[in-house]
């Protein structure tokens, strides 16, 4: 064993000698997507500089009452049936969605992380309690859990988030428990275990930083996934109620004017799929990158 | 060039192209152009009262009509909703007038002219014509109406319509059931009905173009009982087949007995109900259904008025004379002082309302129809004056109020409650909304628990008077306000009471400017009506008071 995995499995800071330069290979997808959702990050955070998206406006529909196409003056992605501006309530919309997007992904990683760490790293009632509990949660159907689940805890975006942690932490979970029943057979966790290291210094030490390639992947993934159940949910009237906008309320109304208002459905089509598309593509950049997976990991030597 | 020479990738890219083709091909929905035909030459010397003419078309065929409830009932003393209406007014029964042209008064149908009337408006001569026929073949005889209208003043029947004849000699206490003698109603002969009133009415020829004043046969009214309600027994240009309530469709077939020779053209009218507007709408584009009963509604106009093809095909504009307003409970001590509901009114951009209708309201600040005929308004309606309003406001030492207003499932009223809510909000006023359900929000209406509350009313009488009389006079039928003003009344029962149209237009008017000044309501537009049907169905009329007008369509 080397000084330096003697000193790691003793949980002792040592200087670490400069790593060999090596040549990771860059990922084109990884920046195509955390650019894509950046920019779109900052379309939702400038959102009130469009205008508010509840205004009902004087010029806002025809004479006869349809809505403004895309281009109309002083309405760039025109308006709704109701007269608002449609980059006004795309830019809040897609606000909420990231808003949930984001809070949903952290609160089901998290739950999901803890509770594969405990099952895979304590003894078998634990492990078997904990994963069964999972395998309720994996069996149950996502949309039809999440309608129901939703007429319990509320309608709000808040209680959107509660539904999608529900939904989506026992995925992370499954993935977080094999990865640390893998890893708890290496050498290096052993060899911890050996010299005396509390379980948590080992799960924190040696087994989280081992995972977080895969943590962020799911992440990554995760956040697409949330993003469609999140906007499917409200596209179907258990998520974030109109007036307020979201993608997925937006994408509802807008489907229903397909044929005479196209744009209603098109801008928040195109503004769910980037969103999707960027979590998707950090996703299989990360995975393509792989500088912080198990093989290339500052613990290698 | 034979299958062995085609390539592999060849194969695929003609499929590909093919395929392609063939999904255009479907894409593109082949619509008959939505203008009507001339038609061939009808033969047909004469047709009774209404729009459009009968100099072309050709027998045979029929249409289908969808509506989206069952009609309440055939009987023409009791239907009342929109498609009991239409049966009776337009399939069934033949009154003794009809209106004239689309917007002319009353003219002889089943009436061999118009009634000669005493100097002093009250004792009507009305001649019949002779060959008029129940749907069994019997002639119809001055007694069919006295029969008719005894029953139809009968409290047993219980009809909605029998306020109106109120002013016949002995009515009052008939429908009171004190006496079972009518003596304003008689049979000089088989071919002659006399009427004395009680006192004049201006709208009285008008009331016997309706159909609950038609001839009604009473050996079938007896025979039939209940059934009479479902299956009767008319004089109408079409006569019932069918009833099923299961399939929800009803059967009407040409009349042979219809007293104008060649007409109805159609063999059959068939109408289907329990289909919501939507599936209408779309069965309407698949050819399975003509017409549509209720015409353009707010849960498809924006569809259709966004589509100019749509629109083109399947709308016909048709002009009837309404009105729409948000109601102000004046019972409320938030909305007793006038100042604040004219404040309301003043405070309302009608224009931008307007357009959340698509095209089935124009803007109009007054509670009589900006195109009422023959009208001469002494007040100017309400437009858009937000200084006006926050004056009135401070005048009334009010400075901000929040009001309830309730709507039920109606689209227009659901988009219209939020333009209030944020055209109000410039004077202080918080509206809070709350949508119902239709039963609900009637029981609301009545317990007095909303603040406003949206109406709309069709004028079924060409006079103004029938939407002030119904909704604004003391205790009317539809003063769903609470509104009270004896100042009101009276010059309501002035008008109904006058012996001319002018004069009784004048005391309407004087009516009408108080109305605007006590402002029980906020007055935001006059209705339109645009009628769909589809390009099939050739000579389409309609007017509001009667619905389709089918003994003159064909197809």
């Amino acid at each position: 064993m080397s000084t330096i995995v003697a000193a790691a499995v003793r949980d002792e800071h040592v200087e670490v000698p400069a790593k060999p330069t090596k040549t990771v290979r860059r990922s084109k997808l990884l920046y195509i997507g955390l650019t894509l959702l950046g920019l779109l990050i900052l379309f939702a955070a400038v959102a009130p500089l469009f205008g508010s998206p509840y205004v009902l406006h004087r010029d806002g529909l025809t004479d006869l009452g349809s809505p403004l196409g895309i281009l109309s003056p002083g309405h760039l992605a025109g308006t709704d049936s109701l007269g608002r501006d449609l980059l006004a309530r795309s830019a809040s919309g897609l606000r909420a969605t990231l808003v949930i997007a984001i809070a949903a992904n952290v609160t089901s990683m998290l739950v999901g992380t803890v509770v594969g760490l405990i099952a895979g790293s304590f003894g078998p009632v634990v492990q078997q309690g904990l994963m069964r509990v999972v395998d309720v949660f994996l069996s149950i159907p996502i949309v039809l859990s999440g309608l129901a689940l939703a007429s319990i805890v509320g309608r709000g975006m808040w209680g959107i988030v509660v539904v999608v942690t529900a939904l989506y932490w026992a995925w992370t979970a499954r993935l977080v428990y094999g990865e640390v029943l893998r890893l708890r057979g290496r050498g290096f966790v052993e060899a911890a275990a050996v010299h005396g290291v509390g379980k948590l210094t080992i799960l924190r030490r040696h087994i989280l930083p081992h995972i977080s390639t895969v943590l962020l992947n799911i992440a990554a993934l995760n956040g697409a996934a949330v993003v469609v159940i999140g906007a499917g949910l409200s596209y179907l009237g258990a998520g974030i109620q109109p007036p307020q906008p979201e993608l997925g309320n937006l994408l509802a109304s807008g489907s229903t004017a397909i044929d005479y208002a196209p744009h209603l459905l098109l801008v928040p089509l195109v503004l769910t799929i980037a969103t999707v598309l960027s979590f998707v593509l950090i996703a299989e950049g990360i995975n393509r990158r792989n500088s912080l997976s198990e093989r290339q990991s500052w613990l290698d030597i | 060039m034979s299958f062995d020479a085609v390539s592999r990738r060849k194969f695929l890219a003609l499929g590909g192209v093919g395929a392609v083709a063939l999904a255009l091909a479907s894409c593109g929905r082949t619509t008959v152009p939505g203008a009507q035909m001339v038609g061939p030459p009808s033969g047909v010397p004469a047709a009774p009262p209404g729009p459009g003419d009968v100099m072309h078309g050709r027998s045979g065929g029929s249409v289908v009509t969808a509506w989206t409830a069952e009609g309440n009932s055939y009987d023409a003393q009791l239907g009342y909703d929109l498609h009991s209406w239409e049966a009776v007014t337009s399939l069934l029964y033949l009154p003794l007038f009809r209106f004239e042209g689309q917007a002319g008064g009353a003219a002889p149908a089943a009436a061999a002219a118009l009634p000669e009337i005493s100097e002093d408006g009250t004792r009507y001569v009305i001649r019949l014509r002779p060959d008029v026929k129940f749907h069994n073949g019997r002639p119809v005889v001055a007694d069919d109406y006295v029969y008719a209208w005894r029953r139809l003043l009968d409290p047993a029947t219980e009809s909605w319509a029998s306020g109106y004849f109120g002013s016949i000699v002995g009515s009052e206490d008939y429908l009171a059931g004190i006496s079972t003698a009518l003596p304003g109603v008689y049979a000089q002969d088989d071919l002659t009905l006399i009427v004395e009133l009680s006192a004049p009415d201006v709208t009285f020829t008008s009331l016997m173009a309706q159909p609950y004043a038609a001839a009604l046969p009473r050996e079938e009214v007896e025979r039939l009982g209940e059934e009479f309600s479902r299956t009767p027994v008319g004089n109408g240009p079409f006569m019932i087949t069918s009833y099923d309530t299961k399939n929800r469709r009803s059967v009407f077939v040409r009349s042979p007995y219809y007293p104008w020779p060649g007409l109805p053209f159609l063999d059959e009218v068939v109408y289907r109900w329990g289909i919501d507007p939507s599936m209408q709408f779309l069965q309407l584009q698949n050819g399975d259904v003509d017409i549509l009963g209720e015409g353009l509604t707010p849960t498809i106009a924006e569809r259709v008025q966004g589509n100019p093809e749509l629109r083109e095909t399947y709308t016909k504009f048709i002009p009837v004379l309404g009105a729409g307003w948000a109601a102000l409970n004046v019972a409320t001590d938030k909305l007793a002082d006038p100042r604040v509901r004219q404040a309301l009114n003043w405070a309302t951009d009608k224009d931008q309302l307007a357009k959340y209708s698509r095209g089935l309201q124009k803007s109009w600040g007054a509670i009589i129809p900006e195109d009422e005929p023959d009208y001469q308004r002494i007040v100017p309606p309400y437009s858009y004056d937000l200084t006006r309003a926050k004056a009135l406001l401070k005048d009334a030492g009010v400075d901000s109020l929040e009001l309830e207003f309730f709507c039920n499932d109606d689209d227009y009223w659901k988009s219209a409650s939020l333009v209030l809510q944020q055209q109000w909000a410039e004077i202080n006023v918080d509206l809070n909304i709350t949508t119902l359900s239709n039963a609900a929000f009637w029981t609301a209406l009545d317990n007095g628990e909303a603040d406003v509350f949206g109406r709309q009313f069709y004028q079924v009488q060409p006079t103004g008077l029938d939407i002030l009389a119904s909704n604004f006079v003391t205790g009317a039928s539809s003063n769903f306000q609470g509104y009270s003003n004896p100042r009101v009344d009276d010059l309501a029962g002035r008008s109904l009471a006058s012996l001319t149209r002018e004069e009784s237009n004048a005391h309407l008017a004087r009516a009408e400017a108080l109305v605007a000044e006590d402002a029980p309501g906020v007055f935001i537009g006059s209705l339109q009506f645009y009628a769909m049907r589809s390009p099939r169905v050739q000579n389409y009329q309609m007017r509001a008071e009667t619905g389709t007008y089918y003994d003159r369509i064909w197809v």
